[in-house]
Parts: C-alpha cells; sequence; structure tokens
C-alpha cells in the first residue's frame, strides 16, 4: 500500500473486492424486494377504485390475498438481505482488523511504547466495528433507496408531471441538504472515539496491573481518574450524538414540504377530475412510501458519520510508517553469527544519548557477558541488535552483513532475544511455549522443556501441554514465566542468542541447575548475555563494561579477572566483599 | 438478582431522567395519532359533496404542522436521551470498575482483555435494552389510542389487529433459551477478541521477536471468523424474530383488507377510515414489534448481566446496580487520604496457619505461621516455586486464604485484602506494573505531595541518578506498563510508590531481582537508615538475608525451617543449598570456570 492516500471510497472498496459476488447476490435481492414494495401500493389502489366502484366482492378478495402474498414475500427477503449484509460486513471488516493488526505490529517499538493495550482494542476492533455497518449494508441501503426512489418518481412522472417535478425537486434538494451538511459530526464524533479509547485504555492497563493498584491503595484515585475520563466521553459523546442527527432532521422537515406541496398539487388534480379517489390514495402512499427511503438515507449518513470517524482513525493508523525500513539482504551465514558494533551512537530522543560510540567485534560462537549498572545502555544493545530502533550513527553487522540491508524477518529468524518481562497468552501451553506455531511438535517442545527442566513442571498439570493458561497466567511464578521465555526461544534454534538477564527472578539454587542448561543451549549459538550477578558470567568469553553508555573496558573475560587494574576486577571485588560482609 | 429487579434498580438510579424521557418520548411517539386522524379528516372530506379547495386541504396543513413539531419534539427528547445513555454507562461501568478492585488480586474470572467486552458490549446491551423502555410508554399510549379510535369505527375488523400481539409474545417466549445461546455465543466470541488483541500488544516485543506475527494473525484470522459466525447466527435469528412479528401483522393487514371488501362495498366503511387504518397499521406494527422485541430482549439480557455479575466477588453481585455518584457534570471531589489511627499503628503482626490451594492443583502454601513485630525484618526464602510469593499474596488478600489467621496488634483481621493496604501495609509485587502516566503520576499515585518526600523516597529507592538521565526527569512518560523504563527503573520506582505511602508495612515480593548488587546494597542500607521501617521480604539474596531479624524458609508450599540466619546455616540443608548456590560465584572469581553442581 503506498504510504499516502486521499481518503476516498476506492480505499473502502478494496476490502468489498474478495465479497463481491455476494454483493451482487444482495443488489440482485434488493432489487427484487423493491418492486415488490412498489407494487403493494399498486394493489391498495386497485382495491379502493374497485371497493368505491363498480368492483366485485370476490375481485376484492382476490386483490386482498394477492396483497398477503406479497407482503409475505417482502418479509423473506428483508430477513435474507439482512442476513448477506451481514455476512458481507462481517467479512470485510475482518479482513480489516487482520490487516490492523498485521500491520500494526510491524511498527516499530516507538509506536508500541506510546499505546497501551485497552487502545489498541478500540482501534483494532472497536473502530473498525463503527464501521462494520458501512460496508454491505450502507452501499446496499444507498443504492436501494436511490432505486426506490427513481421508482416511485417514475410512476408519478406517468401520472402527472407537476406532481412528479415537484416531488423531484425537493428530492434532488433533500438529498443535496443532506450532502452538504454530511460531514457535520464527524470531528466529534473522532473526539468522541479517541475519548473512548482513553477511558477503555485506563480500564484495561488498570485491570491488568491489578495487585499494584490494591496493594498500595490507589483505588480511590483510580475512581477518580475514571470519572474524569468517562466524562470526557460523556461532552464529546453528547456534542457527537446530536450534531450527528441534525441531517436527519433536516429531510424530515423537508419531506413534509415535500408531502404537503404533492398532495396539495394531488387534491386540486382530483378537484378537476383527472385522478380517481385510488390515484389520490396511491399518491398518499407513495408520499408515505418516500419517507422510508429518505429516512435510511438520513440513518446511513448517521452510520457514515461514525464509519468516517473510525475510517480516518484507521487510516491515519495504516498510514503510520514503521521508522524501521525493512532491508532486502536475506542471506546470512550458516551456523553461529558474528557480531560487530563499528563507531555506534543512539539514542531514543534527541536530547538523551543512550550509548556512545560503541564498537567491539565478536566471532561466531563467542560468548559476550554485558556488564554495568541498570541504566547503563546494557538493555539498549540488545535492543539495537534486533533494530527495534534505529542507531543514529555507525553500523551494526551479524555475520557481517550490515543490519539494516538485511529483512526483518531473515534477521529475526536467526536472531533470539529473552527478556526480564514475559508476557504470557490466555491459551494453552503449547500456544504459549510455541506462540502459537503449528509447525513445532511436541517432542521438539519436550526436548528443550526437559533440558531447562520445565517438563516435570508441565507433566504435572492436568491436560499436559493443552492445559489453558488463564487470565494471562496469573498462575504461574515469575521464576516459572522466565523458564517459558527461554523455552520459546530456544524452540526457535536461534544462531544468535541475546539473553537480558533471564536469571534474574530465579533462585540461587535453581539457577544454578539452569545453569548448565542454557550453557549447553548456548553453544550452538552466539551468546551475548547480559547480567547483574558477576556467577552468572563465569562461562563467557569475552567481558563488556558499559558505564553511562560508554564502553569502558572489553576484553577477554579470564585475562580481565586477573587483571587487578581492570573495572571488571574491581567489580568481582566488590561483589565478594558483599558477599562476605 | 433478576433481570427486573436489576432493571428495577437502574430506572430508580436517576427516576427524573428517566421520566423526563419518558414524557418526551412518550410525546413523540404518540403524535402519530394525530396524522392518521388528519390523513381520516382529509380523505373523509375528499369523498364529500363540498369541493372547495381551501377546505379540503386544510387537514393535510395541519398534518404537515403535527410533522414539523414531532421533528423539534425530537430535538429535545433526543438530547435528554444521549445525556442518559451516558449516565447509565458511567454508573454500571463505575460499579464493574469498582467491583474488579475488590476482588482479590489477579483471580479476575475474565483476562483484562476480555473483560473489556463487558465495558463495552454488555453495558450496550443494557443501554438498549432501557431505549426500548423509554420508548415503550409512549408506543403503548399509541397503541391503546390507535385501538380505541379503531374500535369506534369498526369492533370487529379491529379486534384482528389484537390477535399478533398475543401471537407474537407467544412466540417470543417459546425462543427465549435459544436467543440467550446464541447472544452468548457471540459475546464470548468477541470477548475472546478484545482478550486476544489486548495480550498480543501486551506482549508485542515477544511476537516480533520470536517471528510469531503470522501465527498471531492466523489465530486472529481463526477467532474472527468463528465470531463472525456466531455474529451472524445471532443476528439471523434476531431478524427472523423481529420479522414474524412484522409476518403477522402483513397477514393482519391483508385479513383487514379482506374483512372490509365488503364492508366498503356496503359503503359502511369509508376510505378516510381505511387511510386511517392502514396508517395506523404500519406504526402500529412498530409498538407490537417493540413489545415482542422487548420480551425478547428481556431474556436476552440475562447473559449480559451474568457476565457482568461475575465480574464482582461471590456474595456482592447485586452492586452492579449500585446507586453510585457519578460525577458527569463536575470535577469529582479529591480523594481522601488515608489517615492513620494513632492507636492502631502497627504493633505486631501475627500470622498462624495460613493457607491457600491454587485451584485444581497441588500447588499453594500450607499452614504458615510467623509473627513480625514493629522495627523487624523478616525475610522469606526457599527455590522457585516454593511458595514464597504465594505467601505474602495470601497474607495481603491478593489470594483468598482458604484457612488460617491474621492478627494486627493481637486483633483478627476480617478481610486482609481491604484491611492490609496504606497506611498499614503496602506492597511491591515482584513483577511491577507501572502505568502510563508520567513517573511522577506512577510514584504519587495522582496524590499531591511536597518535594521533600517525593525527593525522600526517590532517595530510598536508589532513582537520583536516574532522573539526571532521565529526559524530562519526573515528568518522563514511561509508556504503558513501564516500557520506556529499564527493568531496574520500574522495579525502583515501584519501591518508591509503595514507600510514598508512608505505611507501617512494607512487603516486598523480590524486589532485588531486577537491581544489580551495588544498588540493591545502597537501597537496603537507605532503608534500614530510616527510623522505625518494619519489611517483610521474599528474596532469596544474602543483601537482604543478612539482615533479616528472622528468616522463613519455604519449600514445596510449607516452612521447611526458620530462624536466624546463623541458626539456619547450621541446621538446615534447604538453606545452606540456597546460600551455597549465591556463594560460589564470589568463591571461583580467580579461576571462574567450574559450575556448582
Amino acid at each position: 500500500m503506498p504510504p499516502k492516500q486521499s481518503l476516498s471510497m476506492a480505499w473502502l472498496l478494496q476490502y468489498l473486492r474478495p465479497v463481491k459476488w455476494r454483493m451482487v447476490l444482495l443488489l440482485f435481492m434488493l432489487l427484487i424486494s423493491i418492486a415488490l414494495q412498489l407494487v403493494n401500493p399498486q394493489i391498495v389502489q386497485r382495491f379502493i377504485d374497485q371497493a368505491t366502484g363498480s368492483g366485485t366482492v370476490s375481485s376484492l378478495l382476490a386483490l386482498a390475498g394477492l396483497y398477503l402474498v406479497v407482503a409475505v414475500l417482502n418479509q423473506l427477503f428483508t430477513v435474507a438481505l439482512d442476513y448477506l449484509g451481514n455476512d458481507v460486513a462481517w467479512r470485510s471488516t475482518n479482513r480489516m482488523r487482520a490487516d490492523l493488526l498485521k500491520h500494526t505490529l510491524r511498527l516499530d517499538m516507538r509506536f508500541h511504547n506510546r499505546k497501551t493495550p485497552g487502545e489498541m482494542i478500540e482501534r483494532i476492533d472497536g473502530d473498525v466495528t463503527h464501521m462494520s455497518n458501512f460496508f454491505g449494508m450502507f452501499i446496499v441501503q444507498i443504492v436501494g433507496s436511490f432505486v426506490l426512489l427513481t421508482g416511485i418518481l417514475g410512476y408519478m412522472f406517468v401520472h402527472s408531471l407537476p406532481i412528479a417535478a415537484t416531488m423531484t425537486a425537493f428530492t434532488c434538494l433533500s438529498i443535496g441538504v443532506m450532502f452538504a451538511i454530511r460531514n457535520l459530526g464527524v470531528k466529534s464524533s473522532q473526539e468522541e472515539r479517541q475519548a473512548n479509547a482513553s477511558l477503555f485504555g485506563l480500564i484495561e492497563e488498570r485491570i491488568s496491573g491489578i495487585e499494584d493498584v490494591q496493594a498500595n491503595g490507589g483505588v480511590p484515585r483510580l475512581m477518580n481518574r475514571y470519572h474524569r475520563a468517562m466524562r470526557a466521553v460523556f461532552r464529546s459523546g453528547l456534542k457527537a450524538w446530536m450534531l450527528r442527527v441534525t441531517p436527519w432532521n433536516a429531510t424530515v422537515i423537508l419531506f413534509t414540504i415535500a408531502v404537503t406541496a404533492v398532495l396539495l398539487i394531488s387534491v386540486r388534480l382530483y378537484l378537476h377530475g383527472e385522478i380517481t379517489l385510488g390515484t389520490l390514495f396511491l399518491f398518499f402512499q407513495y408520499t408515505q412510501m418516500l419517507n422510508d427511503p429518505m429516512e435510511q438515507l438520513g440513518n446511513q449518513l448517521q452510520e457514515f458519520q461514525k464509519a468516517k470517524s473510525g475510517m480516518l482513525r484507521t487510516r491515519e493508523l495504516l498510514s503510520s510508517r514503521s521508522e524501521i525500513e525493512d532491508g532486502v539482504e536475506e542471506a546470512l551465514p550458516d551456523g553461529p553469527l558474528s557480531v560487530s558494533f563499528e563507531q555506534v551512537s543512539f539514542s531514543y530522543n534527541e536530547e538523551q544519548q543512550v550509548l556512545h560510540e560503541i564498537s567491539f567485534d565478536l566471532k561466531p560462537g563467542e560468548r559476550l557477558g554485558l556488564v554495568g549498572r541498570t541504566g547503563s545502555g546494557k538493555s539498549s544493545i540488545s535492543r539495537l541488535l534486533l533494530r527495534l530502533y534505529n542507531i543514529d550513527d555507525g553500523i551494526i553487522r551479524i555475520g557481517g552483513v550490515d543490519i539494516r540491508s538485511l529483512r526483518l524477518k531473515a534477521l529475526y529468524r536467526r536472531v533470539g532475544m529473552v527478556t526480564q518481562d514475559v508476557q504470557l497468552f490466555d491459551g494453552t501451553l503449547r500456544d504459549n511455549l510455541t506462540l502459537f506455531n503449528p509447525n513445532l511438535s511436541d517432542e521438539e517442545v519436550f526436548e528443550t522443556t526437559d533440558r531447562l527442566g520445565l517438563r516435570p513442571w508441565i507433566e504435572a498439570m492436568p491436560l499436559g501441554l493443552d492445559t489453558r493458561l488463564t487470565t494471562g497466567g496469573a498462575s504461574l511464578s515469575a521464576g516459572e514465566a522466565q523458564l517459558f521465555a527461554l523455552t520459546r526461544v530456544f524452540l526457535t534454534k536461534p544462531s544468535l542468542v541475546i539473553l537480558d538477564e533471564p536469571s534474574s527472578r530465579l533462585d540461587a539454587a535453581t539457577e544454578a541447575a539452569l545453569q548448565t542448561a542454557v550453557d549447553q543451549l548456548l553453544e550452538r549459538c552466539t551468546g551475548i548475555v547480559i547480567a547483574h550477578r558477576l556467577s552468572t558470567l563465569d562461562n563467557v568469553d569475552k567481558i563488556m563494561v558499559l558505564r553511562q553508555g560508554r564502553m569502558i573496558e572489553f576484553g577477554a573475560r579470564d585475562a580481565l579477572a586477573q587483571n587487578p587494574s581492570s573495572e571488571f576486577f574491581r567489580l568481582l571485588q566488590s561483589d565478594r566483599q558483599e558477599e562476605l560482609a | 438478582m433478576t433481570v427486573t429487579q436489576f432493571m428495577g434498580r437502574l430506572f430508580r438510579y436517576n427516576p427524573s431522567i428517566y421520566i423526563v424521557n419518558g414524557l418526551l418520548w412518550g410525546l413523540f411517539h404518540s403524535l402519530p395519532v394525530g396524522i392518521g386522524l388528519g390523513m381520516k379528516w382529509f380523505f373523509d372530506r375528499a369523498t364529500g359533496q363540498s369541493h372547495d379547495y381551501l377546505w379540503l386541504v386544510f387537514p393535510l396543513l395541519v398534518v404537515a404542522l403535527i410533522r414539523v413539531t414531532r421533528v423539534g419534539m425530537f430535538y429535545v427528547a433526543f438530547y435528554k436521551w444521549v445525556t442518559y445513555i451516558y449516565i447509565l454507562q458511567a454508573v454500571l461501568r463505575r460499579n464493574l470498575l469498582g467491583g474488579i478492585m475488590r476482588w482479590p488480586g489477579r483471580n479476575l474470572p475474565a483476562s483484562p482483555g476480555e473483560a473489556m467486552t463487558r465495558f463495552r458490549e454488555d453495558v450496550d446491551e443494557v443501554v438498549e435494552y432501557v431505549e426500548s423502555w423509554v420508548d415503550f410508554w409512549g408506543r403503548l399510549v399509541y397503541a391503546v389510542t390507535c385501538i380505541v379510535v379503531m374500535a369506534r369505527i369498526n369492533g370487529l375488523i379491529t379486534s384482528v389487529a389484537f390477535l399478533p400481539l398475543v401471537v407474537v409474545t407467544l412466540l417470543n417466549n417459546l425462543s427465549g433459551n435459544r436467543a440467550r445461546k446464541y447472544s452468548k455465543t457471540n459475546r464470548e466470541a468477541t470477548g475472546r477478541i478484545t482478550g486476544f488483541i489486548a495480550e498480543t500488544f501486551g506482549a508485542v516485543q515477544a511476537v516480533k521477536l520470536g517471528q510469531a506475527e503470522d501465527h498471531v494473525l492466523n489465530r486472529f484470522l481463526k477467532l474472527n471468523e468463528s465470531r463472525r459466525r456466531a455474529a451472524l447466527r445471532d443476528n439471523l435469528f434476531k431478524q427472523w424474530m423481529k420479522s414474524l412479528n412484522q409476518h403477522v401483522l402483513s397477514i393482519c393487514t391483508g385479513v383487514i383488507l379482506l374483512m372490509c371488501a365488503s364492508e366498503m362495498k356496503a359503503g359502511r366503511f369509508t376510505v378516510g377510515d381505511f387511510a386511517l387504518f392502514t396508517s395506523y397499521l404500519t406504526t402500529f406494527s412498530f409498538s407490537i414489534s417493540l413489545f415482542g422485541y422487548m420480551v425478547f430482549q428481556h431474556k436476552r439480557l440475562r447473559v449480559a448481566l451474568d457476565r457482568m455479575r461475575i465480574l464482582f466477588r461471590p456474595g456482592e453481585e447485586d452492586r452492579v446496580a449500585e446507586h453510585s455518584e457519578i460525577y458527569l457534570y463536575g470535577d469529582p471531589p479529591d480523594v481522601p487520604e488515608p489517615t492513620a489511627d494513632e492507636g492502631d499503628r502497627m504493633r505486631s503482626l501475627e500470622v498462624r496457619g495460613l493457607t491457600y490451594n491454587y485451584p485444581n492443583s497441588e500447588n499453594g502454601i500450607r499452614d504458615i505461621s510467623f509473627r513480625v513485630e514493629r522495627g523487624q525484618f523478616l525475610v522469606v526464602t526457599g527455590r522457585i516455586g516454593s511458595g514464597k510469593s504465594s505467601l505474602v499474596r495470601t497474607l495481603l488478600g491478593l489470594l483468598p486464604k482458604t484457612d488460617g489467621t491474621i492478627m494486627w496488634n493481637g486483633r483478627l483481621v476480617e478481610d486482609p485484602a481491604n484491611f492490609l493496604k496504606p497506611p498499614r501495609a503496602s506492597y511491591t509485587p515482584q513483577v511491577p506494573r507501572l502505568f502510563s502516566d508520567t513517573l511522577q503520576e506512577n510514584i504519587t499515585q495522582g496524590k499531591s505531595t511536597s518535594q521533600d518526600s517525593l525527593d525522600r523516597v526517590v532517595r530510598l529507592a536508589v532513582m537520583e541518578q536516574d532522573l539526571l538521565t532521565l529526559e524530562k526527569g519526573m515528568e518522563t512518560f514511561v509508556g504503558p506498563r513501564g516500557v520506556m523504563l529499564s527493568g531496574g527503573q520500574i522495579q525502583r520506582a515501584a519501591t518508591a510508590r509503595m514507600l510514598m505511602t508512608q505505611s507501617d508495612l512494607f512487603i516486598f515480593d523480590d524486589l532485588s531481582s531486577a537491581l544489580d548488587i551495588e544498588t540493591e546494597k545502597t537501597l537496603w542500607e537507605r532503608l534500614f537508615q530510616e527510623r522505625d521501617v518494619t519489611c517483610i521480604a521474599v528474596s532469596h539474596r544474602r543483601a537482604a538475608l543478612m539482615r533479616a531479624d528472622h528468616i522463613i524458609v519455604m519449600k514445596d508450599g510449607v516452612v521447611e525451617a526458620e530462624g536466624t540466619l546463623s541458626e539456619l546455616l547450621n541446621t538446615s540443608l534447604e538453606m545452606q543449598l540456597l546460600w551455597q548456590g549465591e556463594e560460589t560465584p564470589s568463591e571461583e572469581v580467580g579461576d571462574g570456570a567450574e559450575q556448582p553442581a
């Protein structure tokens, strides 16, 4: 999709293309249903003329019976139309939801760092649902209304030119007015949607972090925040609703004038004997029927305004580009990958430099330990390696290839990362371990979990891998969750692994047991280990010490550990003092 | 609570707005009576003898006037109705949120994302039903007037119009269970989708790095597809029921035609009467549809109501319709500070036989007892999965204890979740959550505080260095769940948040796991320089163990051993193992090759 496109129907139509045959069927059925609607008043006209004239009771009964048949048929078509319209709407909006999810997942972390999951629910599901009526029903109703209008007007033209002319003039005027003020409520509807997204963002976030709120006495203040957010929804919503109904009201007034005018003319014609009483009644019925398409148009305009605000927000989301441009290179050397940083500088925002001119080389299969205080830039290095952010300056190469020229898919296929923060899905254990990848066999899962010591725990579960982890893994301890994260990454068989304090939440006894397994797994790849605890770094080849974004030391671990003037030596000493104090 | 009781309570919440709405919409819906009478009037004059144009069209002008009045009426009524919508949404959502926040911790029987559908769709369903009840009175007046007017014209024909009412109501009564079933599957499918979106974006980094975008998308497509099916079936059924109502009415119109054929021939039924009948019947059909639909809605609402009620703790489900303040027209009052009752300041906390079993699992804690005096430092240690976190969470009421007693100053604590909170106790979870606000807002939780006390907690939590490196200092926006900060920063911000509450008892669940040794050491040093600090900390780190007055060693959910550090190192094998594991690295600093067994 091109980056910028003017907002047009054409964009929406692309979602209707896959359902075009359903649309054709829908329109076809619509035409039949309209024809039936036009027939019934004709029957009534005959009925009246015959009832007040010379018709027999039996012919009257026949007309009444015909009326019944047509009415029942009409009902059946209405239900079928509604079903089909809904089907089209769901199919096309589901595509749109999927597109949105796919697109936003590709956006860079700068984007995700600003959006709460609750807000994303509103934008991917809420906004699109607002558009759902627009697909299917909107087009059908608009087309249907116009056809019905034309049918009625056409009939009137046959019977009386002045009436038809008046009716046409008013119809055009109404439609014109409707169109002229159709955008009245769009802007405030957008504000309403945003207020809703904020409200739901707030609620979702606090429910997710319920313990943090409760155990620190934050509930009363949360309620206060809720009231403010709900009030914003109320104020924007009230305005949006009132503005949205205005076009509809305008058309009702115009319609009233039109109907009155038509009847006034018809009465004159009737008095001159140009039309029968039955025809007068037919005109009356048709003017009543005109009410329907006009009201439909008005309703659809309201829907249109809702849909348009959703559409604008959706388009905005779809046109936001990731700052990370995908490369084209696919190929990376087989086996463990080398890593090199050349004069890499990086900042999350302009004022605050996080990394200053970092340069180092790591040969395939080597393991690097990253040491430094919190906030020294350790985690930033790992995030840069995975292109979660763009660097400001310098070059990062993996396997000798500049990562900017690599396709992200190719990069992620070979590089894995375990972080401190483990996110779990409401799904089975298997889903959580394989991240919904159906190609991983249970044997592979068990092989890895066996190594990491998670297998006995899984087997103790009532349904094994099919056990559901309910409500975001509330029944899992943080340590168990971390084992999950390790399993996830090693299941993808990476050639370069970054472990961002993978054992920080484990106790020493468990950690020691785990260390062996992790070391074994690391044998097949290059590894970068970030650690607070120097004990985690006993088996690495190289050490890098970071302080405030600068690399102050880099070298072989053993050499540094034995050199009393090195920073690493000093750290080991203070570690030992702490332990012995 | 039945749907009827629930609706009753809801109407009584703000009766004036309901009555105003009922009156305005009542007028709006009964005005068409005038239109029908006007048209009859016109057609009767048209078939009459006089052919004076102005005399003839006068009823038409009256009808036009009624129509215009109706539009004005609509505007006012609509304004009132939209206001009412938001009042209902506000009070229901407020009650839901309040109810959720009374749950012990994360035991909510719905995932956060899934709970969101109850704030959206289920609340909207209630609003929809209220809408029917607002329209009801006007429609009823209209229907009754119609019947009276029609009956006076021709009683026999009118009685036919009563038939559908009976039929429709019967049909709806029969279809209630299916309606509920379809509606429930539809809601559940929607809940799964919102839950999945929330979790996906909560785990967006893991999804990206795990190359799981395609798998996640496939799952999403599947969920979407099953919702499409559920929604279509739900909707088809709804439409079918609606259309059945219409069917019955079309048939009745046909029957009326049949019946009045002979009457009209005989001149006992005028064209004006016919105009009135057809004009009334179409609008009358809406009234009948509404009544039938309301029976259906009433049954269907059971689903939405149950889904909302489940968010409340057992026993207090009825609070879903509680009459809470909603502050739509003014700022909510500032939150009163919890004041510490001096007589009730902590002197001791005693726990006896505390037990909690995770449902459907043998995990949990059994029979834990300990005692903490003011000023003491209690450390809970043990292996992964030994029940340390479960212990503190059960103590705090974040998990509902299945047995045991908690005594505060020797007095029994009935409801720990309500009692053990600031200013008595506060807590930092193992994986703390920050919220998408500024850092200051997160630490103070929106409370206005002096710069001094803020500086104090920041220093205690060893955050002052970080503040210098953060672009906007305290005003830095931390992002959802605090993602803009590092893990260590989140942990210390959460610690600062806890300290800010100035509670008597601080409970750390593995505070130190994301901190490096130097930072952690500083933190404990600074904390114990403060006078009069009482702490319970879950930790397996030496820095904490060495400062403990008392240590509890947990294993497989029970207390394996307890005592001071030196006692335990002498007597407890488990403690020795835990201590040893921690010790190994420093012992092997020199050669650094071997691994501990």
